[in-house]
């Protein structure tokens, strides 16, 4: 049946190479494509007890080819973008940082068949089981070491997750839930033995989003019942959502379930204005997920988790760790993005 | 009285409405002469620093070959394991000239466009990033217009390159000066001809003593973010002083021309005023009268100079940042901006110098006993003692300058302090002239021949009055003696350094034929040439020889430097090498050293340089110290055979001189070059040696154009003095010369009066302005030049401008009183009624 659906896939979605996902290959770098991105997101208690939320990012985009001659050893085929953010919920401090560069002459890079990706001191490097993330930056850095305690989530018929109405539109798309993290945080107290769980998001495209779509609100939620949930809402420009977005569950016990958010089941409960961009953001939400019958209340643990990436994408969003609640007992936690709320500003160079 | 005193001095103003609009554009005049120079002076040293900043490129520490550009490899060993906090920036960047109508001098500047450096501003236009990596793609500055996005052609060396132009950058400062166009990193190493080399890296974050260490190992120099912002403030601490200078002058202009009209305005009503006091109107009430009035009057000058001002500023603007960019390198284009806070200073300044004018007359009025007051004119009070004080204080002041000077010459080692000290001596030289002036103008009764006949008496009271009103002519005086200094002192000065520059530029250039590139003529990072070029210059017809000069801008002893690799025996058997000590070279090893550069690096004859090379640092012994204006930097010069050597990437030429064969038309020789060299139309120049000292000496009195401005300032003020002073003696004594008009004094006996005044006045300014200008001449040729620029010149009297000074002051003191002369004559025509 599912060599049926790849192949029907293959035929019926342009884009989608038919090839079934084989992991740790695809894990690394599909340069094929035009874009792809690697993003962990997760929550961290350190030795003393204080709580993090953490976001590490990988963009890869890839250059049109080099056929110029002389040949110069900075030509490179991708340039590698880093977001990487710190939210101290303990203190209420959100701090972010942002890398970009190309891959040659050693400023950055990506590689096929297995996971490693970095630019500058930042990277992000699979060794055996281990996946290993170090970040360090002005004021604070990560060094984590992250393992798989579930095998990924599927996104969408042979993971091709569509984008907008037209059938070309999407990206091959798979979570990883529920991965074990320990390693240190260093923040100005100092280096901190740290452990918790983090939720890695692949997706590799050559397409952007359909015309229509202005921006996204993205959840990704790991529940305490064990099921594990990733919605993504596609707005247009007046805020409605778009047919095409999408909600992914899978239980504990791997059934999988698929569906369309709409407004009656996911909708925005508060908002908060950023005092740096003045972007009005919804800042708590109540979602109904298959087979509830009480909402899931989600609310930031931090309301200032903006990040401004003037330096490399341009874009303003915000990203940032969540905690889920179904009535008064606490059900979960979980990362939230939310784009296309606000102009972005023109990028530095 | 109060309704008396109002009506009296409105019907004043009824009465005297030409006076009234004098004193409000006196005002205006004032305000805006000050103002305009100061708008212009700040926006041409906003265009100025912008204008350093921008070509210096990103702040931080900064890693260079010692001599020329690097391979990119060393950038490599750098990057890895780089401290978070710490990113390097490569660039290479090579002088682009635009093609079409707007012709303008540009730097090609490739960068990294995929790591953002914060460091050149935000992307605008851009459509799609991935055409930043396009081919030929550029990034545009922008400043004040949009800018057109396609295809666009350059003159790039020697070859016109068509770049595509994908989007702009808009700088954090929109009006700063951006003289780059960004370009990724590889695809300007290939339009530049120069893959895998780079000029410098920028160490944005703290430089780690590991960094530090690898850096050295590498090979490379450091120049500390602190150093070039050193070099940048000396730079810029010259240039303003200049413009302050300008600024203060034309400030003391406006000032003095306020005060003086609307002093007069005030002090031709002292007896009315003086009248109204002894008849019962209180002090409260005719202060507030007249500071309304003179408040109003600022006010309503202060609004009128604004607009003149800025209209004025807008006008000069572009003529001060020729001047300043000739004088100090690459400025960007400047727009005089008026500022709320010079708005509000200009009217606060103006209603201050109203309030004070008419304060003067008041407090004046005040200390007239009644009794006087029934006089048609209120006498002056006693003459003032002489003034020893002031002379005491001037003989000190040029005891102190001479001790300044002497110590500057002879005493310092520390350019920087020879050059504050230098100036301490020409402003205590200045003080001290000017406290001469008081002692000079007192005696002048007694120095003065007496006269006998029909005019005796006139000549007499006016010798007299001139002796006597010291206080009142110092200022008129001094503004001569310093106009005339100043004109005397820099004319000299720039006279010598002209002539010296001149005879220099005729010995140096004394082949046939110079070719060279004219991209970032000027400039210390000109163009250079294509590599092949001098051999397809030797095959052409009737040229006997090519000789390539190289350069290199270099490092030693933390000061930047150029090394220069030339055909020396050539150039040294046709005299264009003038020693001023030891001999030419004879080895390979041994190299020349300019004036400049023997003087900052204290070198001898005999002493060895450690010379930064491509494979470590090379000995070479000085043989000889060589005259040359080129470079206050400082350069060596060295044979082409051992540059080539130590240089071996080092293939572009900066110039060509060409020998042609013996009774060759030159001109015929250079239609050939133009016609068969492609690379003219993209800039490449071929000229005579005559045409290059034209050049040298445009681009000379180009940057002394300033001076001149400064010296149009100087006489003006000077000329305004005088004729202030002139009419504020008419004030104080017209009851006088009115009774000596009723008996019997004609009207040619008036002039007379006023022409001896103005004539005394003129005599012991210019007496004292030639003593002074040469004074300062002397102390710029001897003291300020050697330090500053780090070469002699020899002082050179210039007849012609002292001559012209002493026929061109008389004539222009006797334009200065023909105002003067008419109020008087009206004034005290026998059939005019009493004021």
């Amino acid at each position: 049946m599912k060599v049926l659906l790849l192949l029907a896939g293959s035929w019926l979605l342009p884009g989608l190479d038919g090839t079934v996902l084989e992991f740790p290959r695809d894990h690394g770098a599909h340069p094929g494509h035009k874009t792809e991105w690697w993003y962990w997101t997760g929550r961290l208690t350190d030795d003393r007890n204080r709580r993090y939320g953490f976001q590490v990012t990988f963009f890869r985009r890839a250059l049109p080819l080099r056929t110029r001659e002389p040949r110069s050893r900075w030509d490179a085929d991708a340039v590698v973008l880093g977001h990487a953010a710190l939210g101290e919920v303990s203190v209420q401090r959100f701090r972010y940082a942002e890398r970009a560069g190309r891959t040659a002459m050693g400023r950055a890079w990506s590689a096929g068949h297995r996971l490693s990706v970095g630019v500058g001191p930042w990277q992000a490097h699979q060794d055996k089981d281990r996946i290993l993330l170090k970040i360090p930056s002005r004021d604070w850095s990560l060094d984590l070491e992250l393992r798989e305690s579930r095998r990924p989530m599927i996104h969408g018929p042979a993971a091709y997750s569509r984008k907008s109405d037209q059938l070309d539109q999407g990206s091959r798309y798979y979570s990883q839930p529920r991965l074990s993290v320990k390693g240190w945080i260093e923040t100005d107290e100092g280096r901190r033995p740290a452990r918790g769980e983090a939720w890695l998001d692949r997706e590799w495209t050559s397409t952007g989003l359909g015309p229509d779509g202005v921006g996204w609100d993205w959840f990704s939620l790991t529940l305490a019942d064990g099921r594990d949930v990733m919605i993504y809402v596609l707005r247009d420009k007046q805020g409605r959502f778009l047919k095409i977005s999408k909600g992914s569950l899978r239980h504990a016990d791997g059934r999988h379930h698929s569906w369309t958010p709409s407004r009656d089941t996911l909708h925005p409960t508060r908002y908060w204005t950023s005092p740096h961009s003045g972007i009005r953001y919804p800042a708590g939400w109540s979602i109904v997920l298959p087979g509830d019958s009480v909402p899931l209340i989600i609310q930031p643990e931090l309301p200032d988790q903006e990040l401004r990436t003037t330096r490399t994408t341009g874009v303003t969003y915000w990203e940032g760790l969540v905690s889920a609640r179904r009535g008064d007992r606490p059900a979960g936690w979980g990362f939230v993005e939310l784009t296309g709320y606000g102009k972005s500003g023109s990028p530095r160079l | 009285m109060r309704a008396l005193v109002r009506s009296l001095i409105t019907g004043w103003w009824r009465q005297s409405p030409w006076g009234i609009l004098l004193s409000v554009l006196g005002v205006a005049l004032g305000t805006g002469v000050a103002l305009s120079v100061h708008l212009a002076s700040r926006s041409v040293q906003d265009a100025f620093l912008s204008g350093l900043e921008s070509l210096a490129g990103p702040p931080g520490h900064v890693l260079r070959a010692p001599a020329g550009d690097m391979d990119e490899q060393v950038f490599l060993g750098l990057e890895h394991d780089l401290e978070p906090d710490v990113t390097l920036l490569p660039l290479i960047e090579g002088e682009v000239r635009t093609l079409g109508s707007e012709m303008a001098d540009l730097l090609l500047t490739g960068v990294d466009l995929s790591a953002p450096a914060d460091a050149w501003g935000t992307l605008q236009q851009l459509t799609d990033p991935e055409s930043l990596f396009g081919e030929h793609a550029v990034v545009w500055p922008e400043a004040r217009a949009t800018v057109t996005r396609g295809p666009r052609e350059v003159a790039l060396g020697s070859r016109v390159v068509r770049l595509n132009v994908v989007g702009s950058y808009r700088s954090p400062n929109r009006h700063a000066y951006q003289p780059r166009i960004l370009a990724d990193l590889p695809e300007a190493q290939r339009l530049l001809e120069r893959v895998g080399r780079i000029d410098r890296i920028v160490v944005q974050g703290p430089v780690s003593p590991r960094l530090d260490r690898q850096v050295r190992e590498l090979g490379l120099v450091i120049e500390p973010s602190g150093s070039r912002q050193k070099v940048l403030e000396q730079m810029a601490q010259a240039f303003r002083f200049n413009l302050g200078a300008l600024s203060l002058v034309a400030a003391l202009l406006g000032a003095a021309l306020t005060l003086n009209l609307l002093g007069r305005n005030f002090g031709a009503r002292r007896s009315l005023l003086a009248r109204l006091h002894a008849l019962g109107a209180t002090r409260r009430s005719l202060s507030l009268v007249l500071l309304s009035e003179g408040g109003l009057i600022g006010l309503l000058g202060g609004l009128l100079g604004l607009g003149f001002g800025t209209g004025l500023a807008t006008v000069t603007t572009e003529t001060i940042r020729r001047t300043v960019s000739a004088l100090y390198g690459r400025t960007g284009p400047a727009w005089a901006q008026i500022a709320p806070a010079d708005l509000l200073l200009s009217l606060a300044a103006s209603v201050a110098l109203g309030l004070l004018a008419a304060a003067w007359p008041a407090v004046a009025t005040f200390k007239i006993p009644p009794s006087m007051t029934v006089l048609e004119h209120v006498p002056a009070p006693h003459p003032p003692p002489w003034p020893q004080g002031w002379t005491a204080s001037g003989l000190g002041l040029l005891l102190l300058s001479g001790v300044l000077a002497t110590s500057a010459a002879h005493g310092l080692t520390s350019p920087e302090l020879v050059n504050v000290v230098a100036l301490g001596s020409a402003v205590t030289l200045a003080l001290g002239t000017l406290g001469l002036i008081p002692v000079l103008i007192r005696g002048s009764a007694s120095l003065v021949p007496h006269r006998f006949g029909r005019e005796a008496l006139v000549h007499r009271l006016a010798v007299r009055s001139f002796s006597q009103g010291w206080r009142r002519h110092t200022l008129s005086v001094g503004a001569l003696m310093l106009a005339t200094g100043m004109i005397i002192g820099m004319g000299t000065m720039v006279g010598s350094f002209r002539g010296s520059v001149a005879d220099w530029a005729r010995q140096s250039l004394a082949a046939d034929l110079f070719v060279s590139s004219r991209q970032g003529e000027g400039t210390r990072e000109g163009g250079t040439l294509s590599p092949g070029l001098a051999d397809r210059v030797a095959h052409i017809p009737d040229i006997a020889r090519v000789e390539p000069t190289y350069e290199i801008r270099a490092v030693w002893r933390q000061r930047p430097f150029t090394l220069a690799g030339m055909p020396l025996e050539d150039r040294a058997r046709r005299g264009e090498l003038p020693l001023l000590g030891g001999e030419y070279p004879q080895k390979p090893e041994e190299v020349l050293v300019t004036e400049a550069m023997a003087r900052h690096h204290r070198l001898h004859t005999g002493d060895v340089l450690d010379l930064p090379a491509a494979s470590g640092s090379w000995p070479a012994r000085v043989t000889g110290i060589v005259r040359d204006y080129a470079s206050d930097q400082g350069q060596v010069f060295m044979g082409v055979q051992a540059f080539r050597q130590l240089y071996p990437g080092w293939t572009r030429p900066r110039s060509l001189a060409l020998v042609l064969t013996p009774g060759t038309d030159v001109q015929t020789v250079r239609r050939r070059l133009i016609d068969s060299l492609p690379e003219v139309s993209a800039g490449l120049v071929v000229r005579t040696p005559g045409e290059l000292r034209r050049e040298v000496l445009r681009i000379f009195d180009e940057t002394f154009a300033l001076t001149w401005a400064i010296e149009f300032i100087g006489l003006a003020v000077a000329l305004m003095g005088l004729a202030s002073s002139q009419q504020a003696a008419l004030t104080e004594e017209r009851a006088l010369l009115v009774q000596l008009r009723r008996l019997g004094l004609s009207a040619g006996g008036l002039t007379q009066y006023i022409l001896v005044q103005a004539g005394l006045a003129t005599s012991i300014g210019l007496l004292l302005g030639l003593g002074l200008g040469h004074a300062l001449a002397a102390l710029l040729v001897h003291v300020l030049n050697p330090a500053a620029f780090g070469w002699h010149l020899p002082f050179a009297l210039q007849p012609a401008r002292i001559l012209g000074v002493v026929s061109l002051m008389p004539p222009v003191a006797l334009l200065a009183c023909i105002p003067a002369i008419r109020q008087l004559r009206r004034d005290t025509h026998p059939g005019r009624a009493p004021a």
